[in-house]
Order: C-alpha cells, then structure tokens, then sequence
C-alpha cells in the first residue's frame, strides 16, 4: 500500500487536503460506529470537542481516541439494541430459552445410557463424560431457574460461568478428537448467546414468559434429552459369548411412530411456548429459530450423499459442497431473517401511523 | 437501597458543572485540571458519561450556541445532580477522614520499630 506524504507538494501535483479537512473527515468517519440517530444528535458537538483536542496540523485522530470512538459507537449500538423494550425482552426470554436448550443437550448424553442394557453402553460412554454432562445439565437448569425466580445477577453470572465451563469442555474435547467440533461448536455459540443475554437483561424487571410457557419449554426440552432412551428403551441384548450377542426390540414395528409422535409433541410444546411471547419477541425467536429448523431439515433430508467413516458415533464426511450449503445455509438465513423482520415491523410502524 | 458510587469520570463531570454550565471541550479541560492531569478524558467516554448523567436526571443541556459554524452544546447540573454531588462528596470525605485517622495511628507504630 502506497503511504501518503504529510509534506506539501511542490510538484505541481493535485492540491493536497489542509490538515484541518483532513482530521474532521477522519474524524466523521470514525463516528460513523455510533447510531445513525445518535450521530443526528450529537455528532456535530463530539466532533467539535475531538478537534478541539487534537493538536495544530494534527491530521490522523490519536490511535487512542480512534480506538475509544470506535468502541464506544458499538457499545452505544448495543446498549441502544438493549434500550428497545422488543430487543431487550427478546434477550431475556433467550436468557431462559439457551440454557434450557443447552440443559436438554447434556440431557441427551445422561439419558440414553441409563435406560440401555450395560453390556451395550458400557464402552460408549465413559463415566467422565456421564459426570460432566450431569454436572452441565445441573447447571444450566439452575440458570434458567434464576432467570425465572427473576435473580438477574445470579442468572447473568451462572450464564457467564457456564459459557467459560462450556468452553472449557468443548476446548479438552476437541483436543482429544477434532473432529468434535463440527457437532459440538453450536453448544458453545448458544453459551455465548445465552450469557449476553444474560448480561443485557440485567436491569429487566419483570419476568419475560410466563410460567405455563417455560414449562411446555422445559418438558419439549426433556424430550429432546429423553429421545435416545426412548428409541432405545425396548433394546435388550442378550450375550451369548464373550464378544457376541443377540440384540431384540419388542419396539421395532412401532418405533418409527414413537419416533414421530415425539417430534410431534415436542415441535408442539414449543409452539406452545413461542404462542405466549408477546407479538415482538416472538417475531424475534421465529428469526431466531427459523434458520435453525432450515439447517436440521436440511441435514435430516437434505443430505443423502453423507457418507459415514466408518466409526459409529464419529463426524459424517460432507462433500466440498455440502460443507459450503451447510455454512451458508445457516448463515443467509440469519441474514435475510433479520432483513425480512426489520423490513415487516418498517411496515407494520407505518400501517401503526397511518390515520 | 443506596445508589451505587460514581465512578470517577461521573464524579469529576458532575465536580466540573458546578461550577457553572459548560460545553464538551470545556468539561474535558476542567475535569484534566480538577485531575491534577491524571484523567484525560476521550471524547467518546465523555460522550458516554454526559448520556448516562442526563439518562439519570443529573445534568441537562442547558442552551446551543453555533461556533464556527459548529453546534456547541452546553451542559449543566439539575437539582437532582447537585443534591447527588453533594452525597458523594460527603462519602468520599467520610472515606478519606476514616483513612486518615487509620493512618495517623498505624505512623506513630511504624515510627516505633
């Protein structure tokens, strides 16, 4: 990159911008971070005040001013996201959803292995990681608890201590086996979502659903954690020798419909549950979860050509191409979700202020 | 339950208005001076403090003046702010005085060894 010369030209060239034009550009660029309302208010005046501290002739902002008008423009976006009652209700409810969630997913590892016969789950589990996911459930149950009990603080600082738990485990996992990772990552992004929830809820007073809600939210969650030990329930194996055996399931005609009626019922639960949010936030959890239901259908359906690599409960080997729907899916979907909402509530506002 | 302290930049802003209405840049020279140059501060924590002091009711703009060609806006502290200034001051003395007096018994020991 060619770097500009800060000494006048004599060359006859281009007139070079004065160093007092050239600093309030700078200046106006960096305080484009801020909201455009907030800078229709104020930037003007900070403006004048950054200048006023800058020496004569100066004609970049100081690196530490720079740095403290960019980071306070963003956190002035996010605590304006928060200052709106539909934002900030929708961060308390995720406050209550994202460790009921991540509770349910720990669930899965404890639930599946009690209900089996041992001499099948015994090498697939090692009690280490049964320890853990209880711990983690535990955990996370008592956070949701909090938010409900409406204990901000608690919730906010269980929330935080759980996203650097969650880490922790995801990090020794994925230093085991890497592989972990392209399964495991979406739990540590719900952590994180869940303690800056947590953390922007904090002066919310009143409690953000109901508690018929979070109950038909707390018992889809336990279906979720329960799912495996009911596929499994009617599985018995019966050894014959040392290392072989005979497997039979009195469920093996009807586990197909009990599969689906669990499903069913958990997909309702939590209409149920999403039904009794207020209009706005529960715009803001459909945005939310609209990607995700995409993602799993697409995974569930979408992806005939997955080709296992031969370990039982190991990563599935994606094509370059799956791997690249896998990520955009995802991705585009968050993004026009967030366009689709802002551009119906620009119009809803509209429909709001005609006579 | 009491309110919680004023951290130091709200303190000295608060400190600086009482003197009189002030604008931005003003605010940032006094609070330096009041400082002893210890806290210069930026302008987008200024900014920060003066939202949450008039978020809080403590300050108001008191009145716009366009210098070259530039809106200058000057702040000024509410009866709520000086009533606040007051408290806080109050408990820093309170701080300071048990500090001292802790002090003044822990040197005569110390002189002692």
């Amino acid at each position: 990159m060619k770097r500009r010369r800060d000494t006048p030209r004599t060359d006859g060239g281009a007139r070079r911008e004065p160093a007092a034009e050239a600093l309030e550009r700078r200046y106006r660029r960096l305080l484009a971070w801020y909201p455009a309302a907030y800078r229709a208010a104020n930037a003007d005046d900070m403006l004048g005040v950054a200048l006023a501290r800058s020496a004569s002739g100066q004609r970049w902002p100081e690196p530490g001013e720079a740095v403290n008008l960019i980071v306070s423009g963003i956190g002035e976006r996010l605590g304006g996201m928060l200052r709106q009652p539909d934002h900030r209700d929708t961060a308390a409810v995720l406050a209550i959803a994202g460790p009921l969630l991540l509770a349910a997913t720990a669930g899965r590892t404890i639930a599946g292995p009690f209900m089996l016969d041992p001499a099948l789950t015994s090498t697939h589990v090692p009690p280490r990681m049964l320890v853990t996911a209880v711990v983690v459930a535990a955990w996370w149950t008592l956070v949701a608890l909090a938010g409900m009990l409406r204990w901000r603080r608690v919730a906010a600082a269980g929330a935080c201590l759980g996203l650097a738990g969650q880490a922790v485990v995801l990090t020794l996992a994925v230093a085991n086996y890497l592989g972990v990772l392209t399964v495991a990552y979406w739990q540590a992004a719900v952590a994180l979502v869940t303690a800056a929830s947590a953390l922007g809820s904090l002066r919310f007073q009143d409690r953000p659903v109901s508690w018929r809600a979070v109950t038909a939210l707390a018992v889809a969650a336990a279906i979720l954690a329960g799912w495996p030990a009911a596929e499994v329930a009617a599985v018995t194996f019966t050894p014959l020798t040392a290392n072989t055996g005979t497997i039979s399931d009195s469920l093996s005609g009807t586990e197909g419909w009990l599969t689906d009626g669990l499903f069913a019922g958990t997909l309702i639960l939590m209409l149920v549950a999403i039904v009794a949010l207020r209009p706005a936030v529960r715009r803001r959890a459909a945005v939310l979860l609209l990607p995700a239901f995409v993602t799993t259908a697409l995974v569930c359906w979408g992806f005939q050509g997955w080709l296992p690599n031969g370990t039982p409960f190991g990563p599935l080997m994606l094509s370059p191409l799956q791997w690249d729907v896998l990520v955009l899916v995802p991705a585009i979907g968050v993004v026009a979700c967030f366009i689709g909402l802002r551009l119906y509530e620009r119009r809803l506002r509209r429909h709001v202020g005609r006579p | 339950m009491s309110e919680p302290p004023l951290r130091e930049p709200a303190f000295l802003v608060l400190t600086a208005l009482a003197g009189g209405p002030l604008h931005g840049y003003a605010l940032v020279e006094d609070v330096l001076r009041l400082s002893d140059g210890q806290v210069r501060m930026h302008t987008g924590t200024l900014y920060g403090v003066l939202d949450r002091l008039r978020e809080a009711g403590l300050i108001v703009v008191d009145r716009e003046e366009i210098v070259e060609s530039r809106l200058r806006r000057y702040y000024a502290l509410t009866d709520a702010g000086i009533a606040r200034l007051a408290a806080e001051a109050e408990r820093m003395q309170r701080n300071a005085s048990a500090a001292a007096s802790r002090l003044r018994r822990l040197r005569p020991a110390e002189g002692a060894i």
